[in-house]
């Protein structure tokens, strides 16, 4: 498992729909506390992928992702008896980041090969095997964030 | 939206995507599918691009629950997204998925008749 820091990504200026990435320049981050901030986030997630230029299909992709990496962070907050979860999102106009800050200790996220019959535990592989990139982060001492990274692939996007 | 198609088959048409709002009405759904009285069982996602995790979870298990009780469950219509989704989880690994519910119909034609056969 690879612990990196999350580099310094610019809000540069956008060569398409800029009007609408203002928009979301100033929606850098959002706490989750109900069933609709979720909603809005997956809605927030989406548009931004609109707006940077991925498909449809990778729109609903990143909403996915995004309502699976909250989903797991609420659900493990709970465990410690408190619910203090927090999605931020960092993008240019090639790349989006999504975050998600929860209280907790490391855990695991290792992609796994072996086939699932049951009920729960593919929210996780279903984050590794869409994002490019999935990195644990520990900023202070029972906090961590999930950061998770996607490119716009020219060959496929555009 | 059940629907009995013949003597054996029962489809259940899911008309909306799998979030966390819709999760628990597709998981009874899906209850009353498996535990109905036919033995072929298609669930067709043709209205469905987004299915998450909570979604996935209840379409292997009823897939595995359908088996114990000598059924089938397959799945047919699935769009671009949702194939995607189903690729990462490995679904094709143990269940049918077919390009429309006609093709799962005849899949089913074929197996009951030679079950007749046997």
């Amino acid at each position: 498992m690879t612990i990196t820091r999350l580099p310094d990504l610019k809000f540069n200026d956008i060569e398409r729909n800029q009007a609408k990435m203002k928009e979301f320049q100033s929606q850098k981050c959002m706490k989750i506390v109900t069933d609709e901030d979720v909603l809005q986030a997956m809605e927030w997630t989406g548009k931004l992928a609109e707006s940077i230029g991925f498909l449809y299909t990778d729109q609903l992709l990143l909403r996915l992702v995004t309502e699976e990496a909250i989903v797991n962070a609420r659900e493990y907050s709970s465990e410690d008896g408190q619910n203090e979860v927090k999605i931020n999102w960092n993008f240019t106009h090639k790349v989006l980041v999504i975050s998600v800050k929860q209280l907790g200790a490391f855990y695991s996220i290792n992609k796994k090969e072996d086939i699932n019959y049951g009920l729960r535990g593919r929210g996780l592989q279903l984050i590794l095997n869409i994002m490019e990139e999935v990195w644990l982060e520990q900023e202070e001492a029972n906090k961590i964030t999930l950061h998770m990274k996607k490119c716009l692939n020219d060959e496929r996007e555009r | 939206m059940l629907k009995n198609l013949t003597d054996t088959i029962e489809v259940l048409e899911w008309s909306e995507n799998i979030t966390l709002k819709s999760v628990e009405p597709f998981r009874q759904a899906m209850n009353k599918l498996v535990n109905g009285t036919k033995q072929q069982l298609i669930l067709n996602l043709a209205s469905t691009n987004y299915i998450n995790s909570a979604g996935l979870g209840i379409i292997a298990d009823s897939a595995m629950e359908a088996r114990r009780n000598q059924k089938e469950l397959v799945i047919t219509d699935i769009q671009q997204s949702v194939k995607e989704i189903f690729s990462i989880v490995k679904f094709t690994s143990f269940m049918k998925i077919f390009e429309s519910e006609q093709e799962a119909i005849a899949y089913f034609m074929v197996n009951h008749n030679e079950t007749e056969n046997i």
